[in-house]
Parts: C-alpha cells; sequence; structure tokens
C-alpha cells in the first residue's frame, strides 16, 4: 500500500490510515463479518498469512474491546523460516464476568508489529510444527474460525497467480482442518479466474455451505474475492490437494475436471463507501495531504534494490 | 472458427534463422528470423504454453504449460494433450531413448516414457513449492541434476538418482523467479524476487557473482559463452552480464530495451542472437555482440587545444571531424588501421567551427566567423568559398534531394537573409529574415518550395523564394521544431523538441496525425516510411520506429547537451558524441521488428470502424491495427491519454472518442487516407486526478453534438458542442456509488445508466429527472441495449434481461450463474442466432439468445485472454481484451 500504488485512489485506502488500520483490508473482513457473523461467538482465532497485521487488529478489536474485554499487550513471537518457536505473551487482561476471554493466533512468515491481545507466531503454515504451536496456544482446544487473507506475489502471468494462490489456499486448507472444530468456519482470500470453479468443488466436500463474497471494499475491477466456508464437516481421510491424484495406472490424464459455481453474495451495506468510486475530500481538510502508512512493510525482498535504484 | 490470441509471448525456442517457435497462449508458431510466419497451432484446451523442448534428431517436440504437456512432431501436427495434475516448472527431453523428465511445482520429477506413461516419479527430500525449476538433462541418466526455486526456502540443488539435496543457496530474498545449471555443470545462475541476479560455484557450493542492474523484478535467467549472462525482466528489457570474478560482481555489459509495456517473459539464444518473447505479444531479435565503443582524445590531432567541436559521418566507414583549431581530419576506418588525415585548416574557422554534411557523398561544409561557407570535398580537399553574410555564420543546415545538394546557412545577426546554396551550382537564395525565427531544420522539394522549422514551435513555407512565407506559430506547440520533411507538394512531417510528430497540410492548416513519441524529445527523422525517428530519453540517445512501436537503438552517452551525430541505414548504426572531451563511437547492428504487438497491459475497449480496430488499455495508449487476411496489422500508437484507458468507441466513421481518469475524454479525428488520428477536442475537467470517465454516449445533433458521460464520482453529466465550446447542459449526482455504462433509450429521449451497487437507472433527457430504477444485481453492472430489450451482466455472475416499458425497468429473465465469476461485458450480436455475447473473468465467452421468456445458452467458449475485460462483434468473429487481445473469425 504505498503512496504511489494506484490504490490509493481508493477511498477505503485513506480511511484506513485515518482509523489506525495497517491495510485498507481491515474493512473486507468487517464487511464480511457483517454478512456472515463470522465473529458471533467465536473464542479462538487462528489468522493465516496475517501480516501487516491489519484483520489481527480487526480481530483484536471485535473479539476483546467490543466485548469489554481489556486485550492486554500482544506478544511477537521470533522463529525461524522451518517452523518457529513460540513466547507466549503473558495477558494483564481481566477476565470477563460474562465470557471467557479470546485467544488470537497470527501466523506470518514476515515479521510482524505487536498487536493487542494477539500472539503472533513467525513461523512457515505448511511446517508440522507450526500446528502444534497453534494447538498448544489453545490449550488443545481447536478454533472456532481460521481466516486467510494471504496472496503471493502476483507476477502477471494469471495462470501461474492462480496457481499459486490456489496452493496457499490449500496448504492453509490443511492445517485448518486440523485446527477447526466440527461446524466452524474458514475464509480465505481468492482470485476469481478461470479455474476458481475447480476451488469451489474442492471446499464443496469440506464445508455445509461455501460462499463467494465480494466486500463492498474489495475493489469491483479487481479479480480479488473472498471464499466464505461454513460449518465444517471432517472427512477422514481426505487430503487438500489440486493435484488430481489419477496416475495409478501409470497413465497421465486427460485436463478434465469437476467444476461447479459458488452463489455470489455482495457484503456490506449499500451506503458504506463504494472502493470503485471517487471521493472529494472535505474541503476543510486542505489538498490532499498524504497520510503516512499506518505499518510500513516489514521487509520486503526487493528492500535492497528499491534502496539500490534511489541512489543511482 | 479460427483463433488468433496476441496475447503474451510465454516461450520461445530458436532453432535455426528459419525455425523460431514461439508459444503464445494455447498455441505454437512457427516463425523464420527474418519475420515469416510459417504456421501456428493450437495445442491445449485451457493452458497457456510456459515451455518448449526440441529433440532435432529423432524430430519431436515436447510442449508444456499450467499442468498439461503433449509430446508432438516439429510441425505440431498432433495434439495429445496431457494433466501431470500440477503446475509444470519444466520438462526436457532425455539423452537416452524415450525419457522425458517433468519437474512439478512440489518439488517432484515425474519420469515418462516417449508415450507418456509414468515410469517413475522421484520426490525432492525437502517438500517445497516452487516458483520455477530447471532440469539439467546430461547422457547419463545417472547423473541428471534438478534446479528448484522456491517461495520460500531459496534454492534446492539436487540429484534426480537419489532425491538428495547437493545445496541450498539461500543469498537471494524472496521467492526465486528462474534457476539455470550451466552445461558443464560449473555454475547456477539465478533471479528472485529481490532483483538480484546471482551466480554461484557448483562444485564449491557458493555465491559468486551478484548483479543488480534492472528496473523490476526479473523473470528468466540463461548462460551465454563462457562468462556471459543473459536476463529478462518485468521491466521489458534484457541484460547481457559479464562476471567480474576478482570483485564477486556481475556487471551490465549490453541492455536490451526490446518490448511495449511491461514485461519480458522469455527469451532463447542462437549463435549471438538473443530472440526475447514479451508482455506485449511480440518476440523480437537482438544482437548479442556487445556495442564496440571506440574512443579518440587529442593525440589524433595536431593542436593539443583542438577541443572536437563537430562530427559529420559521410559513411560507415568514414567520419568528417571538425576542431576548435580551425581544423578539420577525415577518420577513415575502412582498414583495420583508423587514419586520421587532416584535411584543411582555417584560422577564420578557429573556436566556432559551425559544419555540416551530405551522407553517402565526400562533401562537408563549414562556416567561419566572418560569413564565409567552406565547402570541402573531403576525397580531393577541393575547397570552395562562398560570402554569404557579413557576420558570423551561426547555423547550417543540410539537405540532400535525389543528388543535389543544398544548404542553408543563418546569420547572427536576425536581420540578415537566410541563404540556401546548391553545392556545384551557383545559386543562392536569400530568403527574408522572419520575427524571431532562428531556423532550427528546414527541407526543400522538386519543385523548390521550402519549409523551414524554428523555436516556439514556428514553421514557414515558402512556395518561392521572393513569395511571402505562409507562417505558423506553434504549429504542434510551443516546443522547437526539430525537424522537417516534405512527404508531397504540400504536406510535411515535422518533429519537435519534445517528442511530438505531425503530419500538416501546409494549405488547409490542418494537422492528419498528431502523436507524441515514447521518446522524450525527437531531434531527427531518420527514415519516413516507416517512420524512425532519433532523440534522447534522460541520459540515453535512442532511436525509435514509431511505427512498429519499437526503440532500435540506444546509448548511454549523457544526455543531449553534447555535440553528436548519427548515420542510419541497412540496418546499421554509427553514432558518435563527445563525453569528457574525448570523441566516442559506437558501431551497432539493429534488428527490424516484423511481427505484430499488442498493449503492454490489460486491454480495456476495443471498437472496430470497418476494418481498422481502435484499442484502449491499462498502458494509457490507444493502439489502431488494421484487419487484413484476416490477420491484425498495426498502423500507430498514440500516447494523448496520461492514465489507462476506461472505454473508447468510433461514434462516427470519422470520429473516435475515448476516455480515462482525470477526466480525460478526447475527440479525434480520423484519417481515412492515411488510416491516422488526430486529436480534435477535449472534455472540460477538473483538478481530482482521479476522477474516471467511465463511458459515454455520443449523438449528433443541430451545430454539434451531445455527450452524456458517467463518472466515478457517481455523476452523470450531459454536455454540449455547439462547434465552438462545450457547455454543461445538465448533471447529476447519482448516488456515491461509480458508475459503469451509459446509454440512450426510448428514442434517444431517456438515459439508461447502470452502477456499482447493482442497479440499472432511467433519467429523462435533458432534465435528468428520474424515471425508473431497479436493483438488477448485486454489485457491478455491465450492460447492452438490444432492441427494447437490455441484457446486464454483474460482478454476481448473473445476467439479467430487463424491459423498459412506459418508462418504467422490468426485469423478465436471469440466469444466476451464467459465468463463474465477474461478467466484464456484453454486447449485442448482429443476426438470429443469438442476442448476446457475454465474456467474464473465468475466460469463457458465451452467446445467449432470449426467446420464449428464458435466456438460453447458444455456445460457450474458452479464451486465451485472462482478466477478460472486454468483447467486440466483428463481422461475425469476435475481439477480446483483457491480458492480451484474441480475434476470433467464423
Amino acid at each position: 500500500m504505498g503512496k504511489s500504488s494506484k490504490d490509493k485512489r481508493d477511498i477505503y485506502y485513506r480511511k484506513a490510515k485515518e482509523e489506525g488500520w495497517r491495510a485498507r483490508s481491515a474493512f473486507k473482513l468487517l464487511q464480511l463479518d457483517q454478512q456472515f457473523h463470522l465473529f458471533d461467538g467465536v473464542q479462538r482465532v487462528v489468522d493465516l498469512c496475517a501480516a501487516p497485521g491489519s484483520w489481527s487488529q480487526v480481530l483484536s478489536r471485535e473479539l476483546f474491546e467490543k466485548r469489554g474485554i481489556e486485550a492486554g499487550s500482544g506478544k511477537t513471537v521470533a522463529g525461524s523460516t522451518f517452523g518457529g518457536k513460540v513466547v507466549t505473551g503473558e495477558s494483564t487482561a481481566q477476565k470477563s464476568s460474562t465470557m471467557e476471554k479470546a485467544k488470537i493466533v497470527s501466523v506470518d512468515l514476515q515479521p510482524m508489529a505487536p498487536i493487542a491481545g494477539v500472539t503472533t507466531i513467525q513461523a512457515d503454515i505448511t511446517h508440522p510444527q507450526t500446528l502444534k504451536m497453534i494447538l498448544d496456544e489453545f490449550g488443545g482446544e481447536p478454533a472456532d474460525f481460521v481466516c486467510s487473507d494471504g496472496a503471493p506475489d502476483v507476477t502477471g502471468l494469471h495462470d501461474l497467480d492462480e496457481y499459486t494462490q490456489a496452493q496457499l489456499i490449500l496448504s492453509a486448507l490443511q492445517l485448518t482442518t486440523q485446527l477447526l472444530r466440527p461446524g466452524g468456519n474458514f475464509v480465505a482470500k481468492i482470485f476469481r479466474g478461470r479455474d476458481i470453479d475447480l476451488m469451489y468443488f474442492q471446499l464443496g466436500l469440506l464445508f455445509e455451505q461455501v460462499t463467494c463474497a465480494k466486500p463492498r471494499s474489495s475493489r469491483g475491477s479487481s479479480l480479488e474475492s473472498f471464499i466464505v466456508c461454513q460449518g465444517y464437516k471432517p472427512r477422514s481421510g481426505w487430503s487438500p490437494d489440486l493435484a488430481t491424484g489419477v496416475m495409478v495406472n501409470k497413465e497421465l490424464p486427460l485436463p478434465i475436471s469437476e467444476r461447479v459455481v459458488a452463489p455470489f453474495v455482495a457484503c456490506g451495506d449499500l451506503s458504506e463507501y463504494d472502493s470503485d468510486a471517487t471521493y472529494t475530500l472535505p474541503s476543510g481538510e486542505g489538498v490532499r495531504v498524504s497520510l503516512d502508512p499506518v505499518q510500513s512493510p516489514t521487509c520486503p525482498p526487493y528492500k535492497r534494490a528499491v534502496e539500490m535504484k534511489r541512489k543511482n | 472458427m479460427t483463433k488468433t490470441n496476441y496475447g503474451a509471448i510465454t516461450a520461445v525456442k530458436a532453432v535455426s534463422r528459419d525455425c523460431l517457435y514461439t508459444g503464445q497462449g494455447r498455441s505454437i508458431t512457427k516463425y523464420s528470423l527474418s519475420g515469416d510466419k510459417w504456421w501456428s497451432q493450437r495445442l491445449f484446451g485451457r493452458n497457456k504454453i510456459h515451455g518448449i523442448d526440441i529433440d532435432q534428431k529423432k524430430g519431436k517436440m515436447l510442449v508444456f504449460g499450467g499442468d498439461s504437456i503433449l509430446v508432438t512432431d516439429l510441425e505440431c501436427s498432433s495434439r495429445d494433450e496431457r494433466s501431470v495434475g500440477d503446475w509444470i516448472c519444466d520438462a526436457k527431453f532425455g539423452s537416452d531413448n524415450d525419457t522425458i523428465y517433468v519437474l512439478t511445482a512440489h518439488n517432484r520429477v515425474l519420469i515418462l516414457d516417449s508415450d507418456l506413461k509414468i515410469k517413475e516419479i522421484v520426490t525432492c527430500s525437502e517438500n517445497s513449492l516452487l516458483y520455477s525449476g530447471s532440469l539439467h538433462v546430461t547422457e547419463d541418466s545417472e547423473s541428471v541434476l534438478v534446479a528448484s526455486g522456491t517461495v520460500l526456502h531459496g534454492i534446492y540443488i539436487w540429484k534426480l538418482a537419489n532425491g538428495k539435496i547437493m545445496h541450498n543457496f539461500t543469498d537471494h530474498e524472496g521467492s526465486i523467479f528462474d534457476v539455470k545449471i550451466s552445461p558443464d555443470f560449473a555454475y547456477v545462475i539465478s533471479c528472485s524476487d529481490d532483483r538480484f541476479v546471482k551466480l554461484f560455484d557448483l562444485k564449491a557450493g557458493k555465491l559468486v557473482g551478484s548483479g543488480f542492474g534492472h528496473g523490476a523484478r526479473i523473470w528468466q535467467v540463461g548462460f551465454y559463452g563462457d562468462n556471459n549472462y543473459v536476463s529478462s525482466s518485468e521491466d521489458s528489457t534484457a541484460i547481457l552480464w559479464s562476471h567480474n570474478e576478482s570483485r564477486g560482481l556481475l556487471e551490465p555489459a549490453k541492455q536490451f530495451p526490446g518490448h511495449v509495456g511491461k514485461n519480458m517473459w522469455c527469451f532463447d539464444i542462437l549463435d549471438k542472437s538473443l530472440i526475447t518473447g514479451g508482455g506485449d505479444g511480440r518476440w523480437r531479435e537482438f544482437d548479442l555482440e556487445i556495442d564496440h565503443l571506440t574512443e579518440y582524445d587529442y593525440d589524433h590531432v595536431i593542436g593539443n587545444s583542438g577541443a572536437f567541436k563537430n562530427f559529420i559521418n559521410l559513411s560507415f566507414t568514414k567520419t568528417a571531424v571538425g576542431t576548435a583549431n580551425g581544423e578539420v581530419y577525415l577518420v577513415d576506418r575502412s582498414s583495420d588501421d583508423v587514419t586520421w588525415s587532416l584535411i584543411y585548416q582555417n584560422d577564420a574557422l578557429r573556436s566556432l567551427n559551425l559544419m555540416a554534411g551530405w551522407p553517402g557523398s565526400p562533401f562537408v561544409a563549414v562556416g567561419s566567423r566572418f560569413g564565409q561557407v567552406f565547402v570541402i570535398n573531403t576525397e580531393t580537399k577541393q575547397v570552395s568559398e562562398t560570402k554569404v553574410f557579413e557576420g558570423k555564420v551561426s547555423g547550417m543546415l543540410t539537405r540532400d534531394l535525389s543528388g543535389a545538394k543544398y544548404l542553408i546557412a543563418t546569420s547572427q545577426n536576425d536581420k540578415d537573409d537566410n541563404v540556401l546554396l546548391e553545392v556545384g551550382t551557383d545559386t543562392q537564395k536569400r530568403y527574408k529574415a522572419m520575427d524571431t525565427f532562428p531556423v532550427t531544420c528546414f527541407d526543400v522539394n522538386e519543385k523548390g518550395n521550402v519549409v523551414m522549422g524554428s523555436r516556439f514551435g514556428a514553421l514557414a513555407y515558402f512556395d518561392t523564394v521572393d513569395a511571402t512565407p505562409v507562417i505558423f506559430r506553434k504549429a504542434i506547440n510551443a516546443e522547437t521544431v526539430t525537424d522537417v520533411l516534405f512527404t508531397d507538394e504540400i504536406r510535411v512531417t515535422l518533429t519537435t523538441k519534445n517528442g511530438f510528430y505531425g503530419n500538416l497540410d501546409i494549405r488547409t492548416k490542418q494537422f492528419s496525425l498528431l502523436n507524441k513519441s515514447s521518446q522524450n524529445s525527437i531531434f531527427k527523422i531518420l527514415c519516413l516510411s516507416p517512420l524512425i525517428t532519433c532523440g534522447f530519453k534522460t541520459n540515453s540517445f535512442v532511436i525509435s520506429d514509431e511505427s512498429a512501436n519499437a526503440q532500435l537503438f540506444a546509448a548511454d552517452c549523457g544526455g543531449a547537451h553534447r555535440s553528436w551525430d548519427v548515420l542510419f541505414g541497412d540496418n546499421k548504426v554509427l553514432f558518435n558524441f563527445v563525453r569528457k572531451s574525448i570523441m566516442c563511437e559506437i558501431a551497432s547492428n539493429v534488428i527490424p521488428v516484423s511481427s505484430y504487438y499488442s498493449h503492454g497491459r490489460e486491454v480495456r475497449a476495443i471498437d472496430v470502424n470497418g476494418s481498422v480496430v481502435a484499442s484502449g488499455a491499462e498502458d494509457t495508449n490507444v493502439i489502431l491495427s488494421e484487419v487484413r487476411d484476416g490477420q491484425l496489422h498495426n498502423l500507430l500508437t498514440y500516447r494523448k491519454h496520461t492514465s489507462g484507458i476506461q472505454t473508447l468507441k468510433w461514434v462516427s466513421p470519422e470520429l473516435l472518442i475515448s476516455s480515462s481518469a482525470r477526466e480525460e475524454l478526447f475527440i479525434w479525428k480520423f484519417n481515412a487516407s492515411e488510416k491516422t488520428l488526430t486529436p480534435w477536442l477535449s472534455l472540460p475537467r477538473g483538478d481530482n486526478p482521479d476522477l474516471r470517465i467511465m463511458d459515454f454516449v455520443y449523438k449528433a445533433c443541430d451545430g454539434g453534438f451531445e455527450l452524456l458521460c458517467v463518472y466515478s464520482d457517481s455523476s452523470l453529466r450531459l454536455w454540449k458542442y455547439d462547434n465552438s465550446s462545450f457547455t454543461l447542459v445538465s448533471d447529476l449526482k447519482y448516488t456515491q456509488h461509480c458508475l459503469l455504462n451509459v446509454d440512450l433509450v426510448e428514442d434517444d429521449k431517456s438515459a439508461l445508466i447502470s452502477a456499482t451497487d447493482g442497479s440499472l437507472s432511467v433519467y429523462e433527457l435533458p432534465s435528468l429527472r428520474p424515471k425508473s430504477h431497479i436493483y438488477a444485481h448485486q454489485s457491478s453492472v455491465r450492460f447492452c441495449r438490444k432492441g427494447e430489450l437490455i441484457f446486464s451482466g454483474g460482478d454476481d455472475n448473473k445476467l439479467v434481461v430487463t424491459e423498459l416499458k412506459n418508462g418504467e425497468l422490468r426485469e423478465i429473465a436471469s440466469i444466476a450463474s451464467a459465468h463463474s465469476s465477474t461478467i466484464t461485458e456484453v454486447a449485442p450480436l448482429d443476426g438470429s442466432e443469438a442476442d448476446i455475447v457475454s465474456v467474464s473473468v473465468d475466460q469463457n465467452v458465451r452467446k445467449w439468445k432470449f426467446s420464449d421468456g428464458e435466456l438460453k445458452l447458444m455456445s460457450d467458449e474458452f479464451t486465451t485472454v485472462a482478466d477478460t475485460g472486454c468483447v467486440c462483434p466483428y463481422e461475425g468473429g469476435l475481439l477480446i481484451g483483457g491480458a492480451g487481445l484474441d480475434y476470433w473469425t467464423e
């Protein structure tokens, strides 16, 4: 969300900075919740691919602040790329009389600045150790809700990008199937490209209800949507894999796959801001004051290259 | 149906100069490097081609892309596509009989037989997700190596024989986009998200070189010779690297700026040629030979204070050099020993030394402080002197017209005439000086008409020497006119210092073409057809083919503020310039471009006028192309918009309108005989750079026209043009939602609009009083009208038929999941077979008919174009735009 990116024309970009969100995607989760009531009664939540942390910020606010529970200070947990290690933040929070204190765990390979009440694990979601670390945080209890706003580095080769995104979702799903309680919910970012119907089919095998949702804060001109999977129904022996797995007879199959279209829901109220629209700023604010990001990118791989380019 | 894709070229394989295979979309096309297109074959059902391997001995070709693979002959006459169930990073023929290796994204290698039956699957001991990888096939199947470029864990080099990892290179940051092993097993080259190219010693297992030079991400790397490497990048260039072992650096030795817009996806090397494939759908050939830079210092001249002032390339072997000592030398490179010979010296030429010449002849001219012009034959050393002014000669320009050598001399005194001389004759024509008109360029035609360019955009045309000139002020704009050439008796092509060019009719004072080059500045026209210009882009001297929208040559010389000269012809360039008092010269080969190019970014609008196709894209350009023999051919790229195009439409055979952000809406006049565009009008605009004009509808009326526009800030505005200016007749704010489409309904008495809130609304014209409103969709709506019916597609995958009767909108039919993703455009079709066609980002193109109260699917076809954004029916076929362009003919 750099200052010069095309996204800056988006009203939510500015609103996010004004309201202290680390990314405008915070509004997407809020609008998804409006439609699907994702946070109702939720105690244990996992936020995958969480950096820079706007979804964790939303979770923290919704599960602590809104419930009248003090979140306490968050802790960042340093870990290695291969599994990581956990140091749980000691919470100073007072338990509410009516409700048990919620637990939020955020996982990302990138380092993340601390968020109140959130335990951050710096680890690879595909690593077996990661599962154990999350479950330890929950005291062995399963999660009520797993979400992922992760996306790969988009190359511009749409087929490769959609494949990589699908792999990311399947990795998240693989972890989710071992974390989520039956009946629990799973939300992930998807690209609605040419093979999205294959993905719908796979997810339909594991959840009662699969919906493709587009929050109004997500631009209509982008391929991004969110897959909202409600009512987890575990299937023993199922392992998520896009590979069609028909190699038993040593014959490579023809490229045919089962496809299904998930129902579409636009979420967020029509009275809310439209991410495709152009707004005129209130005249009192002066001439388009540039706001600094709430949280700068922690450590992108191209950081050094950008510095070198600037120098030369 | 023939489906031709003009999208990104994602694979190239050069076998010989007569045989180049390109993978473009789902098709393989065979070309010769001279530009002949032999054939094109579509091989895959849905997947794009990402790689080609050739076994020449057996005459077999291996093609892969996505999870698809097939083996065919060298003419692609069979197509038995198979799936390996996972993304393929690389596939290669084995060296022994009938083995094929396939590396997939889960770090697994499938070993297949020639019938694509699985012999064995080897999984690497580290199960990582790969972005890239390559197979290093050897004579001995036991020693096959795999280089895996992972998303998260750097590079793995592993042995196929046992799946064991030899090295894990983690020197890059971020995902690895390509990794290759050298043919001799000695080195590994790689590139990643961190924009570095890195070289590893395979035996020692350590980093030995690191290179930085691309302005964006790097997609492919490869080896060239013993100590050179090539990379191609998102910045649409390739770099040739050399390895500086002592410093541990990879240093750029040559850069190839080859493609339009973003992305040079792939390349292959054949002998000394680099063949690249770009996001613009074009392949290009470049010479990998490093441009030879020769430097000359003062050792070559007699006087040691004789700074190099001027040079004229008379041929590719001979250059005349003028010094501040008043000397003229001839540099002769025709033999191996370059010779410098003093041709002429005259103290009258000291310090000033103006020089001009006539390439192709031995003649140069020098001007003096005392008003003399000396014409020197550099072969015979004969000199003829003409006195033209009392004072100093301040400028000299030359032209060769069918062998006749003209020179125009201008004086320091701006009251003096401009004097035209013809070499070898006594002809001397004195053109009266004009106010504030220092001559910067001129041309003369067979009839003896003369045209002169000047500063501040001034241009003067002289029918005869005594006639009153026709003077244009700000002919194109207020910048200096840098070159002018007669195209016929009354028309000229001119260029400006800030990079514009145009065709001007002297009589009517009308432009038939007016455009901006991709260069920042134009200094000279090197060729009229195709239009080839030269100029400067920041620190580089650049030669561009304007018609082909291709940069042909670039040299980093430090910028325009220096003496320079260029000779261009026969696909050769000789460019010389002064840098730090040293005279430098670069000789290079230029390889012309032959294949069609599309936009380097997503195409957002297409419309057709006769056989002329206009397309607009995220790259802000409007491209005119022409349909000939069932193929698209480029006409020209227009660069007037400063933000991505939203919509463009031919509103009449003579007028094109295009719109974009920054409230840009341009009305262009089309010249049918030249097939060119000239900007005519632009709509008044405010100061909000984000405000987009999403759509518009045009209606001619008495004394002008009306234009109804919808904006991204929810405005609907009715403009009227009365042949002198625009007036805003009425406007309205719909809600806060971005409006998307607009059209006229009810015999043009009402307007129909759609918005991102899923609505369709009708407003009375011109009052904009609301008449009817329905929510046909959940969010973004694109619609088209056919007769009384409105067909709309939404972000919600839904297709709806709405009727407008007595001013009321009423939904009469719908299909909830007409597509599996956003419907981006619906367009009406002629004929009775189907009513409309819908396109969606699910890449399906579906034709529908509305009958008996129902929408019926009539046909369903898959398009190669991802991020599918627009469709334009054309003569029974379709043009489809998105990430690339498809042209389907019936």
